[in-house]
This record gives C-alpha cells, sequence and structure tokens, in this order.
C-alpha cells in the first residue's frame, strides 16, 4: 500500500468559507511545516490535504506575516518545500514537484484530463474525498458536489480513491474522462451509520446508547431465527433459547426485568417477560416477541416446570430471514428510546433489511448445507442399573414387586418385561441429526437516482426428533428507492414477505419420552403397527405421540413506505407509512390411531388462527440548519398506530375417519371460541440536536404519548429526555497532552418513557359470550373488574457513558453505567377470589431498579499486510433491585419478593440435605432441619439474574482465509436436573440420569438424593415437592460456550476476473460448537432435563457475486 | 381517535341490560357458567356433592390423589387446592349474581316483567350459593355488590346475617319469579323452586311453620308429582323435578356422572360407603335402582347410580338441583317438630312407598323425626350435601362421624377457609381447628 495514510486536517472543522479570513497573520521561525498547516488552517478554515511522507523531507519555514493574503503566504511557505500545491474549494492539496516533473515530460498524447464524481452508497455527494493518482502521484479533492478535475493523468492510470469513514476504493482510468466512484463506508468505525430512531448518527456523534450487530455478523452464524444471531452480542441484552425444538422461541430482555410479576401465588420466581419493542424498517413487528401459539406442541409445552419453558410456542421470528438483514440495532437508553416513547420502555430493537445500492448489478447467490445434533445430555441407567433402582426401590417401601395390574408393587419393568433387552431411548428419541439447508439470493443494482433490490431465500431445517417434521421458510425481501433530479423529493418502498411451516408433535410429551425404562419393549408390533399391550399390560406408546401432529403456517408481510419532499433548504418533510401483517395457522390432530383402544378416547382436531396487524402513518417534519460552528437538526413528527389481534380456536372431537381430521365439518362435537384486541396508540414528538464545534452535543427529546389502554381522562402522558456529549479528544489540552488517545467522549443521558404494558380494554365494565350455550341459549358471563383509573407507569432511566480511542482509533474501550427505574407498576394486582374475581389491572407502588455497568472494546490487535487478527469484548454486570414495596407484607407479593432483592428473587426453603437416618431430604428451619416442608422456614437464597454476561469474539484474516469465532459466556444460577427429576421419584418406573446413583443407600448414608421409591409414600412424595422448591435444586448454570465458528475463503481479485466474477466464497459457520460448563442437566441455557437442549449446527457453503 | 371499541365478542356493561336479550344473555351465563367443565368439578356440578359426600359418611375412594383423600379423612388442609377451587367458583358465580342483580335493577329500558323475571333468578341463584357456602364453611363474607375495593377486604359476616340475606332474596325472588318456567322444560327456576329452597332455609333455621308452608306451597302446585318409577326421577322429562339443569354438552354427559360412572371397566374412583349400604332396608327400590355394582380384579364397588348415563348424545338426564320428595321430607319433619305426627306420617309414607317400603308408624316425636332423617339419608344421598348438612344442623355430626372416621375432631363439621384467602384479605379469619 503506497499511501498509508492520508490526512485532512481538522477535517472535522466544517465552516462555511465566509466565516473565516483569507488572509494569514503570524510569525514562525523554524517551525514544522505539519504546525504550519496547523495554524493556516486554523486562521482560515482551509484543509491540507496530504500524504504523510510527502512532508518527510521539509524544511522548517521561518516566515513572519501580517494581514497577508493566504495564497502569498502559502507561496512563501512552499518556496523551499519539495512541493507545490493546487487550491480546491476550501482544500489545499500538496503535490510533489519531483513526481510532477517526471511525469511531465510523457507524451502529451497518452495524457487525459479526467472528471469524475465521488458519491455514497446514498446517492450523496461527497466533498472532500481525496483522489490520488497512483502513476503520476497527482492528487486533488472533490468540491460540495463531489466533483473533481485531474489534468495530465496516464490513460491507463489508477486513481486512489479515499475519504474518513470510507473503504478505500481503486478505480482504472481505463481512457475514460468521466468517472462515477460510489464509496463504501468503512467498516468498524466510529463513522459508520447507526440506525437510531427516525434517523442516523455515528457511534462518534451519538448522545445515546446504540449497538449496532451487522449483515456480515449474522451471516457468519447459521441460525434460523435472526433473534439467535444477537446471543452474546450486544452488552445489556440477554437472549435466550426456550428450546432446541427447531423454530422455538428466544426470550428477550434489555437490561433486566422493570415489571412485577402479574401472578406472584401461581408462578414464583418466574419473571413476565418484559419484551424490548422490536421494529422492521419502521414499522413495529405485529405480534413482537410474543407467544404466537394457542395450541399445544413440542414448542408450546406450556407452563409446565417440567420444560423449564414458560413462555414457549414457535418465535414469530422465525418469519424473517436472517439474509435479509442489513443491520440490528439494540437501543437502551433514555436518549436512544424516548423517541419512541411509551412503546420502548424496556428498549427497542431495529431490524433494517437490505436495500438497493447504486452501481453495477449484482447477483448474490449463497447456499448452504448441514446438519444439527443436541449440545449436551446426561447419559442414563443402563438396564441392568434401572433393574437394581426399581428392585431397591421397592425394598426401600417394604413391597414386593408383583405382576397383577392396580394393585400396590405391580411392576411390569420388573416381572412381565424382557430385564436383559436393553434400548437407548435417549439416542432414540434425541440422538438423531437434523439436515439444514440455506438458499439465498440477492439482485441488486440501479443508479444513485434510482436502485433496487430483489431477494429471495429458502431454509428448511429437520428436526432431530423421530418423525416426519420440519421447519421451513420462504422469504422475499424488496426495495425500491427513487429520487428526483434535483433530489429534493425522494421515496422509498421495502417489502418484507414470508411464509413459514413448523411442522412437529402436538403431543409436549414426546419430549420426556426418553426417560421410557430401557427394558421397555418395542414400540412396534412385527406388523408395524402401535403396540398398545405387552404380556397382558396396558401401555403408553411415546410413538403415538409422533402421529399427533401439529403444524403451524406463519404469513408475515411488512410494507413500509416513506416519502420525502425538501420544502426549503434545509427543511424536508417526510412520511412513513407501515403495515405490518402476522398471520398465523395452527392445526393439531389427534388421530383414533393414535390412541389406546381401549381408553374410549375420542379422535380430536383442533384449528386456530391467530392474526395480528399493525398499521402506522408517521409524519415528519426536519429541519437541519448550520450556524457558525454548530449544527443543529430539529425534527418534529407524529404517530398514529393501531394494533390489532383476532383469535378463533375451533376444537372438534369425534371424527368418523382420521382422514377427516383436517375438516372441522366432520367432528361430531364441535367447540368454537375466538378473541379480539384492538390497541390504539398516538403521539406526537419533537427532537432537538445541536451539535457545536463537533465535539459538544446536546440531544432534547420531547413527547406526547397517548394509549387507547386506558379510560378516558387518562390516556395521555407526557414523557421526555436530555441527552449531552462532549469530544474531550477534540480539545487542544487534550490533543497535545494524551497523543495515544485519538477519541475520547463523555456523555450522560436521562429521562422517562411511560409504559402501558398491559392487556387492552381493562379499563372496561365487559361481559362476554361463554360456550357452550344453555338450552341454546346464549350467556353472557362478567370478563374483569374494571379500573377507569389505570395510568401509565413510568420508567426514568439515566446512564453516563465514557468512550474512548486510543492509538489512531485502533482499540475502542467503552464504559457505561446505567440505572433504570420503574415505578407505578401496572401490574395485575391478585385479589382475593371473593371478589369474583382472581386480579384487577392496576398501578402499583413498588419501584424497581435496573443498574449496571457495561463494558466493550474492540481493536485490531497485529494489522499486517497480510494477517490480520481482531478482537472485540463485551461484559455486562447487572444488578436488578425491588427498591420500595410500600405495604407489600400485606399483600399478595408477601411470599414472593423480597425489598431490596431482585425481582427473580429465589425465596426458597434451605436444602439441609439427606437426612442420614431417614434417607429423606431436610430442610432448614429456624429450630434444625425438618423433613417437614409445613415446618420449613424460607430464606433468600439467590437468584436467576445473570451475574455477568458477554461475549469475546476474534477475527483473523490470512489473504483471503478468515476465520471468526465468538463465544459467549454467562454467569448464573438456574434449576438444574434435581428439580426436574423429583417430579419422576427415581425409583418409579421412568429412567433416570446416572448421577442419581449417587443417592442415600442405608442408614448413615450422606447423600445428596433421598432414597429410591416405587411407591413413594406421602412424606417422600412432600419432600420430594418441597425440593423441587428449595435450594437444593438450584445449581450453578454459568456456561462458556463456543457460540459461533465461521471460516471462509475468498477468492482474489485476480482469480475472480479470470472466472469473470465478481465474488466467490467458500465458507463453513458452526453454532452451539462447544460447551464449557459446570452446570448439572443438559444445557444451562435451556435448564431443563426434559426439554430439548439447543442444536449444535454446522454447516458448509459457497456464495457468488456476478 | 384514541377510543376503541370493546371487542367483538364482549359488550360493555351498559349495554348489557338494555334489551331482554342481552339481559338474559346475562342471566343465563350463570347457569352456564354453573355447568362449565373444567378439570376440576366447579361448585354445584358435583363439587358439593362429592366432597361433602366423603366429608360425611357417604362415600369412600379408591383416589390415591391426596387432595382428595383429605375431604375423606377430614384432614382437609387449607392449602388443598380442591378447596380452593370450591370457595372460587362460589363467589365467581356471586359475583355474576350480583352484577346482574346490580343492572338489572339499574335498568330502565327492560320491560318489567322481563326484568322481573331475570331479577328473581338472580336472587335466587345468589341465595342459593350463599345457602351453600354457609353450611360448608360457617361463617363467610357477604358480598352483595361488585365493588372490588370494598369486597377485598371485607371480613366474614355471622351465619345469621347471611341466611338473613337468602331469605330476604328468596323473598324477593318468590315475588319476582312467576309460576311457569320461562323456557321449555324446568331448566330455570321459578316461584316454585324459590319456595323450595326457603323451606329449606327455614327448616334449617328450624322455623317450622314457615318451613312447612313453604314447602306445602310446593306440593300443592299441582305442577310436580313423585315418579313411581325411580328410573324416571333424574332424566330430562322427570315431573318430580322443580328445577334441573341439562349438561352443557350432550356427548360429554353431566360432570357428577363422568366422576360416579366409570369407564368401561375400570376402578370407580367413588363408591357408596360399607355403613350407608347397610342402613338401606331389605326392600328398598333405591338400593336396586340407585346403587350399581361393580366388580373390578375381584373387589365389589357400588357405585352411585341415581344418573345412569355417562354419556346420553341426546341429554336424556339433565342435573336435578330441587326434587319433590325432598319437600315432602320437609313437610314432614316440619310437622313433627309440630308435633302433628299424623301428618307427619304422611308425608313420610308417601317418599317410603314410592321405594317399594311399607308405610311406618311412630308414637314419638324422637321416634319419628329419626325415622324421617333415616328417610333422608336414604333418599337425598349423594345430593348437593344432604347428608352432611343434615348430620351438622341436627348436631348429630360428632356422635356419627366420630364412629365413622378415626380421626374425626368436632371442627372438621367446617371446611377450611382456603389459606391463599387469609393470605390475600388480611380480615378473612379461619375457622377453628385449622
Amino acid at each position: 500500500m503506497k499511501l498509508l495514510c492520508v490526512l485532512t486536517i481538522a477535517a472535522c472543522i466544517q465552516a462555511s468559507a465566509g466565516s473565516f479570513a483569507q488572509t494569514v497573520s503570524a510569525s514562525f521561525t523554524n517551525t514544522p511545516i505539519e504546525k504550519v498547516f496547523k495554524e493556516i488552517t486554523r486562521q482560515t478554515g482551509y484543509s491540507f490535504i496530504y500524504q504523510r511522507n510527502q512532508l518527510e523531507q521539509t524544511t522548517p519555514v521561518t516566515l513572519t506575516v501580517k494581514n497577508e493574503q493566504l495564497e502569498q503566504v502559502l507561496r512563501k511557505c512552499f518556496e523551499k518545500q519539495p512541493f507545490t500545491y493546487t487550491l480546491v474549494d476550501r482544500y489545499i492539496v500538496i503535490q510533489t514537484k519531483a513526481t510532477v516533473t517526471s511525469n511531465s515530460a510523457l507524451p502529451i498524447s497518452t495524457a487525459l484530463t479526467v472528471t469524475g464524481k465521488v458519491v455514497n452508497e446514498a446517492g450523496e455527494e461527497l466533498e472532500g474525498v481525496t483522489i490520488t493518482a497512483r502513476k503520476t502521484g497527482k492528487v486533488t479533492v472533490t468540491n460540495r458536489k463531489g466533483e473533481f478535475t485531474l489534468n495530465d493523468i496516464v490513460e491507463d492510470d489508477i486513481l486512489i480513491v479515499t475519504s474518513v469513514g470510507y473503504q478505500k476504493e481503486e478505480v482504472a482510468v481505463k481512457k475514460r474522462s468521466f468517472i462515477a466512484i460510489s464509496l463504501r463506508i468503512e467498516i468498524n468505525t466510529l463513522d459508520e451509520t447507526v440506525i437510531i430512531g427516525y434517523g442516523k448518527t455515528s457511534q462518534r456523534f451519538s448522545t445515546g446508547s446504540v449497538s449496532k450487530i451487522s449483515g456480515s455478523d449474522i451471516a457468519k452464524q447459521p441460525v434460523v431465527n435472526p433473534l439467535a444471531a444477537l446471543q452474546g452480542r450486544v452488552p445489556g441484552l440477554v437472549v435466550n433459547a426456550t428450546s432446541g425444538v427447531p423454530g422455538a422461541s428466544f426470550t428477550v430482555q434489555i437490561r433486566g426485568q422493570n415489571s412485577l410479576n402479574p401472578n406472584p401465588l401461581s408462578n414464583a420466581g418466574i419473571p413476565p417477560l418484559d419484551n424490548p419493542l422490536f421494529i422492521i424498517d419502521g414499522v413495529p413487528f405485529a405480534p413482537q416477541n410474543y407467544n404466537i401459539n394457542q395450541l399445544r406442541s413440542v414448542s408450546s409445552p406450556g407452563n409446565n416446570p417440567l420444560y423449564g419453558n414458560q413462555y414457549g410456542g414457535v418465535s414469530p421470528f422465525n418469519a424473517i430471514n436472517p439474509a435479509d438483514i442489513e443491520s440490528l440495532e439494540v437501543l437502551r437508553d433514555a436518549d436512544a428510546t424516548a423517541i419512541y416513547g411509551s412503546r420502548a420502555a424496556n428498549g427497542v430493537i431495529l431490524i433494517t433489511t437490505k436495500k438497493g445500492k447504486p452501481g453495477k448489478t449484482k447477483f448474490n447467490l449463497n447456499i448452504n448445507t448441514g446438519q444439527s445434533r443436541i449440545t449436551r445430555s446426561m447419559d442414563l441407567l443402563n438396564t441392568a442399573d434401572y433393574v437394581a433402582m426399581r428392585h431397591e426401590a421397592f425394598r426401600n417401601d417394604g413391597i414386593i414387586p408383583n405382576a397383577n395390574p392396580g394393585s400396590v408393587g405391580f411392576a411390569p419393568d420388573l416381572l412381565l418385561f424382557d430385564t436383559l433387552k436393553s434400548t437407548d431411548w435417549q439416542n432414540y428419541f434425541l440422538g438423531g441429526s437434523a439436515k439444514m439447508t440455506v438458499a439465498n439470493g440477492t439482485l441488486s443494482g440501479g443508479t444513485a437516482q434510482t436502485n433496487f433490490l430483489i431477494g429471495a431465500g429458502f431454509t428448511q431445517q429437520d428436526y432431530i426428533l423421530p418423525g416426519n417434521f420440519k421447519n421451513y421458510r420462504t422469504s422475499f425481501n424488496t426495495n425500491l428507492r427513487h429520487n428526483s433530479e434535483d433530489k429534493k423529493f425522494h421515496i422509498e418502498l421495502s417489502i418484507n414477505y414470508s411464509f413459514e411451516k413448523n411442522h412437529s408433535s402436538g403431543n409436549q410429551f414426546l419430549l420426556q419420552s426418553f426417560t421410557l425404562p430401557p427394558n421397555y419393549p418395542d414400540l412396534l408390533t412385527q406388523t408395524g403397527d402401535l403396540l398398545w399391550s405387552y404380556n397382558g399390560v396396558q401401555l403408553s406408546n411415546p410413538l403415538a405421540y409422533l402421529k399427533q401432529t401439529y403444524a403451524v403456517t406463519n404469513n408475515h408481510l411488512n410494507s413500509n413506505l416513506q416519502v420525502g419532499y425538501q420544502l426549503l433548504k434545509g427543511l424536508s418533510l417526510n412520511v412513513s407509512a407501515g403495515f405490518n401483517s402476522f398471520n398465523g395457522r395452527e392445526e393439531s390432530q389427534t388421530p383414533q390411531a393414535s390412541i389406546d383402544p381401549v381408553s374410549g378416547g375420542v379422535s380430536a382436531a383442533r384449528f386456530g388462527t391467530n392474526e395480528f396487524q399493525t398499521w402506522l402513518i408517521e409524519p415528519q417534519l426536519e429541519y437541519k440548519l448550520k450556524t457558525g460552528k454548530g449544527t443543529l437538526t430539529i425534527l418534529t413528527g407524529g404517530t398514529y398506530q393501531k394494533n390489532t389481534n383476532t383469535q378463533t380456536l375451533l376444537e372438534g372431537l369425534g371424527f368418523p375417519n382420521d382422514d377427516l381430521l383436517g375438516s372441522i365439518s366432520a367432528a361430531s362435537v364441535k367447540n368454537v371460541s375466538d378473541a379480539f384486541f384492538e390497541k390504539k396508540y398516538v403521539a406526537a414528538f419533537a427532537r432537538v440536536n445541536y451539535l457545536l464545534h463537533k465535539r459538544y452535543m446536546l440531544s432534547l427529546n420531547g413527547r406526547r404519548d397517548g394509549s387507547s389502554r386506558f379510560g378516558p381522562g387518562k390516556q395521555f402522558g407526557n414523557f421526555g429526555s436530555i441527552g449531552a456529549g462532549w469530544i474531550f479528544s477534540e480539545e487542544t489540552i487534550v490533543k497535545e497532552r494524551f497523543k495515544v488517545l485519538s477519541f475520547g467522549k463523555l456523555r450522560t443521558s436521562f429521562g422517562t418513557t411511560g409504559s402501558d404494558n398491559i392487556a387492552d380494554y381493562q379499563y372496561l365494565s365487559r361481559w362476554g359470550v361463554i360456550t357452550p350455550s344453555y338450552q341454546n341459549t346464549v350467556g353472557y358471563t362478567p370478563q374483569n373488574l374494571y379500573n377507569n383509573e389505570l395510568q401509565w407507569s413510568v420508567t426514568k432511566k439515566y446512564e453516563a457513558g465514557l468512550e474512548l480511542g486510543f492509538f489512531k482509533d485502533r482499540l475502542f474501550v467503552n464504559a457505561v453505567w446505567y440505572k433504570h427505574r420503574s415505578g407505578n407498576q401496572l401490574v395485575t394486582y391478585v385479589l382475593p377470589s371473593q371478589t369474583g374475581f382472581r386480579g384487577i389491572t392496576a398501578n402499583f407502588p413498588a419501584l424497581v431498579e435496573n443498574r449496571g455497568w457495561e463494558l466493550q472494546s474492540s481493536g485490531s490487535i497485529i494489522k499486517q499486510k497480510h494477517f490480520t487478527w481482531s478482537s472485540s469484548f463485551n461484559i455486562t454486570i447487572p444488578r436488578n433491585e425491588l427498591v420500595a414495596f410500600p405495604g407489600i407484607e400485606n399483600s399478595s407479593y408477601a411470599n414472593v419478593y423480597v425489598v431490596g432483592q431482585s425481582l427473580s428473587v429465589l425465596n426458597l426453603f434451605n436444602y439441609a440435605g439427606v437426612n442420614p437416618s431417614t434417607g429423606i431430604y431436610e430442610f432448614e428451619t429456624k429450630n434444625g432441619n425438618s423433613v417437614n416442608p409445613a415446618n420449613a422456614d424460607r430464606y433468600i437464597v439467590g437468584n436467576l439474574d445473570p451475574k455477568f454476561y458477554g461475549g469475546w469474539g476474534n477475527t483473523f484474516s490470512f489473504k483471503g482465509i478468515a476465520l471468526d469465532i465468538f463465544f459467549e459466556f454467562r454467569k448464573q444460577t438456574g434449576a438444574n436436573y434435581l428439580q426436574q427429576i423429583n417430579s419422576f421419584i427415581p425409583g418409579t418406573m421412568y429412567n433416570q440420569p446416572l448421577a442419581i446413583l449417587d443417592r442415600w443407600q442405608k442408614p448413615g448414608d450422606n447423600s445428596n438424593i433421598q432414597k429410591f421409591s416405587a411407591q413413594p409414600s406421602a412424606v417422600l412424595q412432600n419432600a420430594a415437592n418441597a425440593f423441587m422448591r428449595s435450594s437444593g435444586a438450584y445449581g450453578d448454570a454459568s456456561f462458556i460456550r463456543l457460540k459461533t465458528l465461521s471460516l471462509t475463503y475468498d477468492f482474489q481479485m485476480q482469480q475472480l476476473e479470470r472466472m469473470k466474477l465478481s465474488g466467490l466464497r467458500f465458507y463453513v459457520n458452526a453454532q452451539n460448537l462447544l460447551l464449557i460448563t459446570r452446570y448439572q442437566g443438559n444445557d444451562p441455557e435451556t435448564k431443563s432435563f426434559y426439554s430439548l437442549p439447543p442444536l449444535r449446527t454446522l454447516v458448509a457453503g459457497l456464495q457468488i457475486t456476478f | 381517535m384514541i377510543e376503541v371499541d370493546a371487542p367483538k365478542n364482549q359488550l360493555v356493561t351498559s349495554t348489557v341490560f338494555k334489551d331482554s336479550a342481552d339481559a338474559t344473555a346475562a342471566v343465563v351465563g350463570m347457569y352456564t357458567s354453573i355447568m362449565q367443565f373444567s378439570t376440576t368439578i366447579n361448585f354445584a356440578n358435583g363439587a358439593i356433592t362429592i366432597y361433602s359426600g366423603l366429608a360425611s359418611d357417604e362415600l369412600q375412594t379408591t383416589s390415591t390423589n391426596a387432595t382428595v383423600l383429605n375431604f375423606y379423612s377430614n384432614t382437609i388442609s387449607p392449602d388443598n387446592s380442591l378447596n380452593n377451587e370450591l370457595w372460587r367458583y362460589a363467589y365467581e358465580i356471586i359475583y355474576q349474581a350480583n352484577a346482574c342483580v346490580e343492572g338489572l335493577s339499574a335498568s330502565k329500558t327492560l320491560k318489567p316483567s322481563v326484568k322481573n323475571q331475570l331479577l328473581g333468578e338472580a336472587k335466587f341463584i345468589r341465595a342459593f350459593f350463599y345457602f351453600n357456602l354457609v353450611n360448608l364453611y360457617g361463617d363467610v363474607p357477604l358480598i352483595t355488590t361488585i365493588d372490588y375495593k370494598k369486597n377485598a377486604v371485607m371480613p366474614r359476616s355471622s351465619i345469621t346475617d347471611v341466611y338473613q340475606q337468602v331469605i330476604n332474596d328468596l323473598k324477593d325472588a318468590e315475588g319476582y319469579l312467576s309460576a311457569g318456567y320461562v323456557t321449555a322444560g324446568r331448566n330455570r327456576p321459578n316461584k316454585f323452586t324459590a319456595n323450595a329452597l326457603l323451606a329449606r332455609v327455614y327448616l334449617y333455621r328450624k322455623q317450622w311453620q314457615e318451613a312447612e308452608a313453604e314447602a306445602t306451597k310446593v306440593i300443592g302446585a299441582g305442577a310436580y308429582a313423585l315418579e313411581t318409577d325411580l328410573n324416571n326421577v333424574f332424566v330430562k322429562s322427570s315431573r318430580e323435578s322443580i328445577w334441573q339443569m341439562p349438561p352443557l354438552q350432550a356427548p360429554l354427559g353431566l360432570a357428577e356422572c363422568r366422576q360416579f360412572i366409570p369407564l368401561g371397566s375400570a376402578t370407580p374412583v367413588y363408591a357408596i360407603s360399607e355403613s350407608l349400604r347397610n342402613v338401606f332396608p331389605v326392600n328398598d327400590q333405591r338400593k336396586q335402582q340407585w346403587l350399581s355394582p361393580r366388580v373390578v380384579n375381584g373387589i365389589t364397588y357400588h357405585i352411585p347410580f341415581k344418573y345412569k348415563l355417562r354419556t346420553s348424545a341426546t341429554a336424556d338426564e339433565h342435573y336435578v338441583v330441587f326434587r319433590l320428595a325432598e319437600q315432602y321430607l320437609i313437610r314432614a319433619e316440619a310437622k313433627a317438630q309440630l308435633n302433628d305426627i299424623t301428618a307427619a306420617l304422611n308425608d313420610l309414607n308417601v317418599v317410603r312407598s314410592r321405594s317399594g317400603l311399607t308405610n311406618v308408624s311412630a308414637n314419638s316425636k324422637d321416634v319419628l323425626l329419626a325415622l324421617i332423617a333415616t328417610e333422608r339419608q336414604l333418599e337425598m344421598f349423594c345430593e348437593w350435601g344432604h347428608r352432611w348438612y343434615d348430620l351438622k344442623r341436627t348436631g348429630a355430626v360428632s356422635s356419627v362421624l366420630s364412629v365413622a372416621k378415626s380421626s374425626w375432631q368436632d371442627s372438621d363439621a367446617l371446611f377450611p377457609v382456603p389459606f391463599n384467602e387469609t393470605q390475600l384479605n388480611p380480615f378473612l379469619t379461619q375457622n377453628p381447628g385449622y
């Protein structure tokens, strides 16, 4: 690389020409030329453009001038220097004399005058871009219109185009006299565009907390769901898989839980999900991250502690193809989120899809295929150990096993099954591998005036479970943008559509089928039918669950139209109109063939539809004013949003033939229900940004929000925020004293946002239809206790951040401290049933605080010609605390929450081990240990919040090879396998993990697992139940996961030219490849012994661009 | 711009009581709620019968479920989930009745005839639920409005006060309701249903003359007659029935039947106790018709068989809440207490002879009362908690059950107030002994 760096002095100071003097007064004595340049720049506002090496042989300047014209001064300065200069607008371009001389000798016939224009990807003209001719060494810069002219250029010369914040571009002249150049924004710099609410900014000038995950980071991860690609990558964001079932949902939370659990009595310790707001291309995603499924399935196993999956369902985000995403932005603090108002109390995740880019029409095809397996499981007992466990259990119970069905001590597995037979059911049900195939293609191109992108993608993922189950998606992404010739008008249309189908089992018990006794008979008869009885014993047959199918089909459409017009200089009007529609259709079938013939059960089919729609219109007026040394931007606008959700559920029982299960009209009993929800939201907002001297930033947000979730008079609330930043590295004293510091910014923000995160219609007193009818007369029942005093809950967010860049921005360090406080909580307050209802939605004076540190660093550790190593690291140390709760002792939360503790506090029995003499679990009481949980006292034994979490990524590249390694880590406590296996007490007719062999066997034994029992007594059962609610069921669930490993090879330019391609890449991507944990159980992320652990995926692929 | 309408499948309260169709639907919603199926049996859809049958000496169980066994052994924990549901369902229906009473009373657009009929039904339902609540729990919070702020902290009212509210409601209902049934069959309470419950309430309150008068109104109404065939007492067309409820979904049958009648050859969950079976005289037709032996693994279980159809596509059996035989027995007891031995014997023998038993005679009030008590035990077994309530109102509960149940304590006569409720309402006290 010839040009190591091109610097523009004080390029940041963008001044209008008129405000600076054209004359210079100065006195230099043996002053280095660089200092002279700086002084001239300071006085005139003219910037110098030069290469570092040009200044190597300069002579120090001794000169005194007073009010002399700039050109005069320059001529005097340059007299003894080995270079001359040219003036382009406000730039002084340094030209080396020697080069000019040597090249001027070239035959005049081969010399060209080249003119051209430089724009960015958005088609905006770029000013101040340096153009250097490689052979002649001639240099110039672009003017305000992005235009440049270079004289006397050889016709086969190459132009090197550089500009701060953009990737260097080399363009062959090829005898052309006019050259259009488009520059791409440089990745990983302070000046990369960051999407924020209703606008864009850069890391440099942002006053808020915004993190960006680019499409290229997503592309390295073989994930079907874009949420999975966020894991570990953003400080303050926890993304957790609910299950390894393909298509299963993820929980997403930004900076912790803000609201109280709506149902403290039934769900102790399980927080509701404070989901952030999800916006796709400016349009709120209609289903957000909520459970969209009404029917049971392996992905919706229900709120059952066995599966540790309270949220469940097929993720609505499966409808979004990760390959269509240009970037994901995570907005966290008040400054960044205030513009979204009440919708953003829990943060915002912006999803921006790929857009067309001006330039040659490009076609990009990316295909990969691979396989998935489960990450981690526990070894189970083999037949010999299992049989021994059962015998020991019966001995402990004092019961002699017998072969009489229905009698105490009935043990078919010991007496009727073959006790030598051995089947690895875990391998049978969970040991499979699932194939994954992905194909994506995009076509894009156009001019700066009109450009387009058309993309299509197909993804198919199989299940590791036996059975013909699949998750597949077809998606389309289109974007069209047009600017009028005078650039005053622009219009942009983005449309994303996807069709997704997830086909699995409707019976969640399939998930725990791997705990069948290892000597259980084969599940199929010799004729291939389901086995229902063996040696005279009725059996349950998990293969029936495979026939009990479940399918969900989701159609997702997101469309956004943006129209803008520049009314006056600096004043533009923009209107954004969006529509998002998410239509889900579910169907589950229980054929007669899957039901034990003697059970008398009838065939059933259920059909559900769940339609979500969001309409949005947002007019905005933006005014930009450059005054003196500052830039003022005022944005004002409004939002009108309407969300609807319509659900229907049909249930048919008793079909004459299994082939008719798809038709509700064939059912002999039909049940029908439906539900409707509607929310309207209006807001008016204004944002003022002021940037002074490119180093002082101020941002003010104010808004008024209205929500239909509140009754008349309570609908509107006012919220606002203030953010300020100071780039102190621009101060002279810092620049001179701390040379290693290339960037330094302090910023802070404070603001309030409201929340209306409650069910619709709570202020209305309503009656609804109750089905079935009574005597064919429809009945109504009261639906709620109404509360017309509901009002906004308010979250106050404070934040302070320090951002530092070292060694010419090779190393960045970024530290943020935040504190969010949510008060006037909107909760479903539990009432005694004598009121007729279990609860009422009400405001509650509890105050919840989330505070913490977010630290991030990134840097290029090695940067050589052929080898680079860059690394990035982030860690978040959060703390959640219930700060105040007036009257907690008299409230329904008295036994759940503790003031001063986290909302996920484990306020439980303290497990005291197995009593050495009785072999039964004991719990701590204030007067010694007790086996009777009724006597046990509650203790605070911890909480479920992560203590810290984050990620560490490394990218190595050598020539065309790039290796990307990303680790996710989390320190946390979680429920382990001991909680779940006590639902099926060891010794009963279920297989168990090998770990339970460490049980209590005889008086005097010290063990953590109580004695085996085949017919647990009430005492044993109570102890097991209490154990599940005790400290004993929780343990370390920390982990370090090799989240992503990606190896790519890009063919080099010369090879590509031979193949007539503009890009060719081979790659291998892996997700969840390795897990380091001490967790006792399957996977510390899903934390359940009976749910499917996340999948480990390895794919190989190829990407062609031409 | 920001207002939304109520969801399409719901109405706001102000419109519900505007016209007769909607107001009727609100009242009918109470019956639908009562008859709803769920994972546990509802208060008035099997739960009273089964739990009080277990708590008294009527039923035994093969269930291994501790929450069920607790009723049988009279060791109901305040945490017992079935007891929680029992309490909760009752107050849910009471809320509905209160909401109907308030909405109907405030309505200015309803025709008076419709308004009266519906108001009568709502007050009757409220009375019926409070009658059962005081008999299960003793003092209970007396909620008669829908104001959750007041209701959430309402302490328990005395049994006397609750009964006074019950009597007031029933007298109102008697005045509002017509003698005929508003719909086909006997599926919605009429005037005589109010009289029937009044007769029972006065009997329990030992107001013998009032009890006799109310029972006489029902017996003399002419609309009711004892079915001569015991198999016809609980069917849809029963002439003995005063108020009966149809199953909501015929093919699924009645909730209580699904509990009592096992599927196929399965082991019955509940069976008649040995002691009750021994009380039946040899020739008692009720023993033949209303009990059914089931043999499983060599063990014979005698299941309650008043209802005979686990499922019936045509809903042939309806769930009978009030029937004429009880009114004869109420009147017999009231007259006995008033020392009108002959008239009392007449009423008693009407019921006896229907079951194929010979007439009895008695020469003293005490002997007669004992005969009536036995007859009530046999006639009303496994119906609506009669045995459990009778033992308690006559003061015999401890002397009878301490023999039958080893762990009997006097305080077991009342079910515990659910623990959760006492946590959620600091003013709600627990029954003694829990």
